[in-house]
């Protein structure tokens, strides 16, 4: 590989740094969404287990760490709701205004979960052509070199295609494990947005029956 | 997604040390080395030089062998005369030598002799010395046996004695792990029993917490029931309640409730209502998000 052409080498760097940063974000992504998970699964089974919902507010707002998933949600919500009621809306304009703050903060949730899962899919789906390049630009060299000579053989150009193709063996070797890695993540993401906007919905509603009881 | 990354260095670290740790096996099972490459250019190179030689360059050089080749065979045919020359003188020299080294070795072949007879004379003093001296070794070693036989057998009875008291302590510590062993087993059959004991317990708790939830919010439905106006049949009826948490009501709906008019139901569905928020249960985990009631409008009379 040392005696390479520059371009191929180029290519074969190129790829190794597409491969190492798509494994950290695997690492990172999955981790995160394996916490929104267990999250949100905690907080449900919180959320029904009967608590009043004043108090299940009161013991969120106590706590000092940085509140996601599920979690930001109920308290954005719950919180607009409460001021919503304080300022004497009516009961509609009450539910929509928590509706709202909870859609806004379901978005942002989503956002997080989906940040940079297109740099996996672009790794998935360059990556190949990126070593194509690599390997037709190595076989061009090599097929250069033995127009010069009169008496051509098969030996004087192998090592040369040889070593092309490792390019292209570099760009499927980062592209396999970052389109399976995106299929998953994106799925479970997905599944993790009709979560969350399930959650809301049902919260919607019970929101809707405390507002019209008496305050 | 840099800003992210930086964020959790330990995962760019584990992604490098993998691919580290890929390439090495990669090159193990792998070599690239650029040596077989090189050696295969070179000898390419010379097999393709070798080609292009023309025919007029044949020729000359065809020339130039046959006259290297006269040359050399005068060469040879003057070294082979010098070389006889050489030889003859050699052989005289040779006889001359041979006729002196001959009366030497006479010279030599008498003093041996004598020395030979001093040898023997010599030797045999030394071997009726060596003899009496052995003679003297095998008494001492069969002494020194009898007393090694004799040490090895006390040793071997001390070493009896110690394992058989080493047996019984082992047997002693045996029994004692036997018995702690059981003692164990006692204790732990105990605690299984009052674990088992205590989870009845909590059971039986729960469960008369549970009937007591079911039947307070039963009671308070019914406490907010009003009997419609228009008399007419009322039945038993089953009720679904979704309630939320707090005991907020997010539906009702009613299963079978055979023979009863709208204005029944409606009663029933306001008594629901009214009788928000439901209580709640002794125990959080009781908690049911719906409930199946079988509303019976007799007991209100």
């Amino acid at each position: 590989m040392a005696n390479a052409s520059i371009p191929v080498q180029l290519v074969l760097l190129i790829l190794l740094l597409a491969s190492i940063f798509s494994w950290a974000l695997m690492y990172v992504k999955r981790s995160y969404i394996r916490q929104s998970q267990v999250e949100a699964r905690t907080f449900e089974g919180r959320f029904w287990s009967g608590i009043n919902l004043t108090d299940l507010f009161a013991q969120l707002s106590v706590r000092q760490e940085k509140r996601f998933g599920l979690e930001a949600i109920f308290e954005n919500g719950f919180r607009e709701f409460a001021r919503a009621r304080k300022a004497k809306l009516n009961d509609n304009a009450v539910v929509r205004s928590a509706h709202r703050a909870m859609k806004v903060s379901m978005s942002r949730e989503i956002e997080v979960l989906d940040n940079n899962l297109s740099f996996l899919a672009t790794v998935g789906s360059v990556s190949p052509y990126i070593g194509l390049f690599g390997t037709v630009w190595g076989i061009m060299g090599s097929f250069r070199a033995l127009a010069g000579v009169q008496q051509a053989t098969l030996a004087m150009v192998a090592p040369g295609i040889s070593e092309a193709l490792i390019a292209t063996a570099m760009g499927l070797l980062a592209a396999i494990p970052a389109v399976i890695a995106y299929n998953k993540f994106s799925t479970e993401v997905d599944a993790m947005v009709i979560r969350y906007e399930n959650f809301l919905e049902e919260f919607t509603g019970i929101l809707q029956r405390q507002a019209q009881s008496p305050k | 997604m840099f800003s992210e990354l930086l964020r959790h260095p330990r995962a760019l670290v584990l992604s490098v040390v993998f691919h580290v740790a890929i390439i090495a096996i990669g090159f193990i099972n792998f070599d690239f080395s650029d040596k077989t490459i090189l050696v295969k250019q070179a000898d390419l190179a010379k097999t393709v030089k070798a080609e292009i030689i023309d025919q007029q360059q044949l020729e000359q050089q065809k020339n130039k062998k046959q006259a290297k080749a006269e040359k050399r065979r005068k060469e040879l045919e003057k070294q082979k005369r010098e070389k006889e020359a050489k030889k003859r003188k050699a052989e005289a020299e040779k006889k001359k030598k041979a006729e002196a080294k001959r009366i030497a070795l006479a010279k030599q072949k008498a003093e041996l002799a004598k020395k030979k007879e001093a040898e023997k004379k010599r030797k045999l003093a030394e071997e009726k010395k060596r003899k009496q001296l052995e003679n003297q070794k095998k008494l001492e070693a069969e002494k020194q046996k009898k007393l090694a036989e004799e040490k090895r057998k006390q040793e071997e009875l001390l070493a009896r004695e110690a394992e058989a008291k080493r047996l019984l302590v082992e047997k002693q510590k045996q029994e004692a792990e036997k018995r702690r062993l059981a003692e164990e087993e006692q204790k732990r059959r105990q605690q299984e029993l009052n674990e088992i004991l205590k989870a009845e317990e909590t059971q039986r708790r729960l469960d008369s917490l549970r009937q007591a939830y079911k039947l307070a919010i039963k009671q308070k439905i019914e406490r907010n029931w009003r009997q419609p106006q228009e008399g007419g049949k009322m039945p038993d009826c089953e009720l679904r309640v979704l309630q939320g948490p707090g005991g907020i009501i997010l539906d009702v709906s009613f299963g079978t409730c055979t023979g009863g008019s709208p204005t029944y139901r409606d009663s029933i569905e306001k008594a629901v209502y009214k009788a928000e928020p439901l209580p709640k249960p002794g125990d959080p985990s009781l908690f049911e998000r719906e409930l199946n009631i079988l509303f019976k409008p007799g007991n209100k009379q």
